[in-house]
C-alpha cells in the first residue's frame, strides 16, 4: 500500500521534476536555477532493536526504536522534497523479536517508513539465508542490491538485484551494495551456496555501468564491509580509495559512530563520502546533497565539495 | 554575470534536449547531520505496529532470572560480562557434561551488549547479551594447541575466559596460568567452548578436525540455567571483575 503510494508519488515527481529541469522556465530567476537537493537518509545494523532500549538508567536507556525513528523520518519528508531511505545491513539479531519472529517485525517496519534499499549484513544469514528470503518476500518490497555475493542456486537468486537507478526529480541515483566476506564469520550451513566476490571489483563495475550506461548522476553504494581495519582487509576506506565512480559509501558492520562523514580520494583522484551510524537504530544519518546542472557551477575533479555541518531545526 | 547565467542554461538546454542524453548533474554541496532517535516524538502507527509482537515477547521475557550486585560491563582484554559468560559456561558444562572441564571462553564480537545494569536480571537481556543460537562443545585440547588459541586471543586483544589467566605482549600470550598453573604444552586440557569457535567462526580453525562433545546445549540455555541455579539458592548472581587478561606495558 505504501509502497504503492510511493510509487505514485515519485513518479509524479519525476514528471513535475522534468519541468523543473526545462531552463527556459527559470528565465525569469536567476537564483541557483538548476540546484536540485537530495536527502539521503540511512541506518545501519539496527540489530531487531524495534523498540527503545529500556529505562533501566543504562547510557542508552529510552534511545532507538521503530516509532521514533519513523516520526523522525515522517518530519523530514513533510519538508523534503526529494528522500532517499537506505539501510546498511544486519537488520536482524539482537533481541529476542528476531529469536522468536525472525526478522518479520523488523521488515515489515522498514516497509512503513518506506525504505528505498537495504544490503544484507552478515547476522541477516542469521536464522539461515533461506529464512532472509522468505521474510522478504513476504513482508518487505524494497530491493536488496548486491553486487559481490554470487547468488546463483540460493534462495536469493531472484530476490536481490545488482544494482538499481532511482529517480529523484530530475536526478538519477544509481545504488549498488556489497557484502561482507562470509567464510569464517558466517556458519556455512547459514549462507549456503552464496558465493563471496572481490567487493572494490564488483563495485567498480556496477558503479561505472551506472555511470556511463544509464547515466546516473550520482552512484551510492551500500556496504556491510565496515569503516576500516588496522590489517589490509577490505573495508569502505579501501573500496573508496580503491574504486572509481562511486561517490558516497553508505556503511556497516563496525558499529561506529562518525562524528562527521569521512572523505576519500579514489583512484580517478575524485573525492568519495562515506558515512556510518553506529548500531541499534541509535541515530539516523542524514546527507543532504544540493545538486546542479549549470555548467558554471560543475566542480572541476580535483575539487572539493563544501561539506558542512547541517544546523540543528 | 547575467550573460554567463543564460549562456549555461543554454548549455544545459543543448544537452537536456539531445536524444537519449541525460542533463548531468553533479553534487556542489553537502550538509550532514545525525540525529538521535529519542522519544521527543513518536509515531502512534508504529506503537500500534508492534504491540502484538511486544506482548508476545513480554509473556516470556521480562521473567527476571536474577539479581545481579553490579553491572556487567563489556570490555577489552577483559570485563566482567565476558567473565561471566564464560564462568556461566564452565560452571554447567562441569554440571552437565563433564566435570573435568577446566577452561571455558566467549569470543568477544559474540557478545552483544556492551554493559548490562546491575538489579534484576531478566530473560529478554540473556537474549540481548547472546542472541545466537550457539551450541556448547567441549573439546579435549592439548597445552601446545590451546596456547595457540590463547595466542588467537591475544591477536584479537582479549576476550571472555575462564579457568585461566594470562598477559598480552605484542599480541602474544604470555605467563598463561591455568587454575593457577603454567600452562604445560604436553597436557591435555578440557575446554569448554561454541560451536561457532570450533567451526572456524572466529578465524580459527585449529579445533576444526578435533574431537569434540557436542552437547546441543545452547550456550544462551547455560546462562540462563546458571543464573537459575543461584535465584533458587535465593542468592545474587556472581559478578567477578577479575582481571584474567592483562595488557603487558613494553
Ligand atoms: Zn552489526
Amino acid at each position: 500500500m505504501s509502497n504503492r503510494r510511493t510509487f505514485i508519488r515519485q513518479t509524479g515527481l519525476a514528471a513535475a521534476s522534468f519541468l523543473t529541469a526545462h531552463p527556459l522556465l527559470y528565465a525569469g530567476s536567476i537564483e541557483s536555477p538548476h540546484t536540485t537537493r537530495l536527502t539521503i537518509l540511512h541506518t545501519n545494523d539496527v540489530h531487531s532493536r524495534l523498540e527503545p532500549f529500556p529505562m533501566d538508567g543504562g547510557s542508552n536507556a529510552g534511545r532507538g526504536g521503530v516509532a521514533a525513528r519513523a516520526a523522525l523520518i515522517r518530519k523530514i519528508r513533510a519538508t523534503e522534497e526529494h528522500v532517499l531511505l537506505l539501510d546498511a545491513g544486519d537488520i536482524f539479531q539482537g533481541t529476542p523479536y528476531f529469536n522468536i519472529f525472525k526478522g518479520e517485525p523488523e521488515l515489515r517496519a522498514m516497509q512503513m517508513m518506506g525504505y528505498d534499499a537495504a544490503v544484507m549484513g552478515n547476522h541477516d544469514f542469521d536464522a539461515g539465508i533461506e529464512n532472509f528470503a522468505d521474510q522478504l518476500s513476504r513482508h518487505a518490497r524494497f530491493p536488496i542490491v548486491m553486487c559481490n555475493y554470487d547468488f546463483r542456486s540460493t534462495p536469493m537468486e531472484n530476490r536481490h538485484v545488482p544494482h538499481m537507478v532511482v529517480r529523484k526529480g530530475p536526478l538519477r541515483i544509481g545504488i549498488t551494495g556489497v557484502g561482507i566476506e562470509l567464510q569464517g564469520l558466517v556458519p556455512e550451513n547459514l549462507y549456503g551456496k552464496t558465493v563471496y566476490l572481490d567487493p572494490v571489483k564488483a563495485a567498480s563495475e556496477q558503479a561505472d555501468y551506472l555511470k556511463t550506461r544509464k547515466k546516473c548522476d550520482m552512484v551510492i553504494c551500500i556496504s556491510h564491509l565496515g569503516d576500516k581495519y588496522d590489517d589490509n582487509k577490505v573495508s569502505d576506506a579501501v573500496l573508496a580509495r580503491e574504486s572509481e565512480n562511486i561517490d558516497l559509501i553508505l556503511g556497516g558492520h563496525t558499529h561506529r559512530f562518525f562524528d562527521a562523514p569521512r572523505v576519500y580520494r579514489n583512484k580517478a583522484g575524485e573525492e568519495v563520502i562515506v558515512n556510518q551510524v553506529g548500531w541499534a537504530g541509535l541515530r539516523l544519518g542524514r546527507l543532504d546533497y544540493a545538486f546542479s546542472g549549470a555548467k558554471s557551477k560543475i566542480l572541476e575533479k580535483n575539487q572539493s565539495l563544501p561539506i558542512g555541518k547541517k544546523e540543528a531545526e | 554575470m547575467r550573460r554567463i547565467s543564460i549562456l549555461s542554461f543554454a548549455a544545459v538546454f543543448v544537452l537536456a534536449y539531445q536524444p537519449g542524453c541525460h542533463p548531468k548533474f553533479q553534487p556542489t554541496s553537502l550538509q550532514y547531520a545525525a540525529y538521535d532517535v529519542n522519544q521527543q516524538a513518536t509515531d502512534s502507527a508504529y506503537i500500534a505496529f508492534i504491540k502484538p509482537y511486544a506482548d508476545k515477547v513480554g509473556e516470556t521475557m521480562n521473567n527476571p532470572v536474577g539479581e545481579l550486585p553490579l553491572p556487567l560491563v563489556k570490555a577489552l582484554p577483559d570485563g566482567s560480562l565476558g567473565n561471566f559468560m564464560a564462568d556461566a559456561y564452565l560452571a554447567m558444562a562441569r554440571e552437565k557434561f563433564d566435570p573435568s572441564a577446566e577452561v571455558a571462553y566467549m569470543n568477544h564480537g559474540g557478545i552483544r551488549l556492551n554493559q548490562v545494569q546491575a538489579g534484576t536480571l531478566r530473560r529478554g537481556t540473556v537474549y540481548e547479551v547472546m542472541p545466537f543460537d550457539n551450541l556448547m562443545v567441549i573439546l579435549k585440547v592439548k597445552g601446545s594447541l590451546l596456547r595457540q588459541f590463547l595466542d588467537h586471543i591475544a591477536e584479537e586483544g582479549g576476550g571472555g575466559i575462564a579457568g585461566v589467566q594470562m598477559n598480552i605482549r605484542d599480541k602474544k600470550a604470555i605467563n598463561i596460568r591455568i587454575k593457577g598453573q603454567p600452562l604445560d604444552t604436553e597436557a591435555t586440557y578440557t575446554m569448554v567452548n561454541s560451536d561457532y569457535v570450533v567451526n572456524g567462526g572466529g578465524r580459527f580453525t585449529g579445533f576444526k578436525d578435533l574431537p569434540a562433545q557436542k552437547t546441543g546445549y545452547l550456550l544462551r540455555d547455560a546462562i540462563l540455567d546458571y543464573c537459575e541455579r543461584y535465584k533458587a539458592a535465593g542468592k545474587p548472581i556472581p559478578v567477578s571483575t577479575e582481571k584474567r587478561i592483562v595488557h603487558e606495558q613494553p
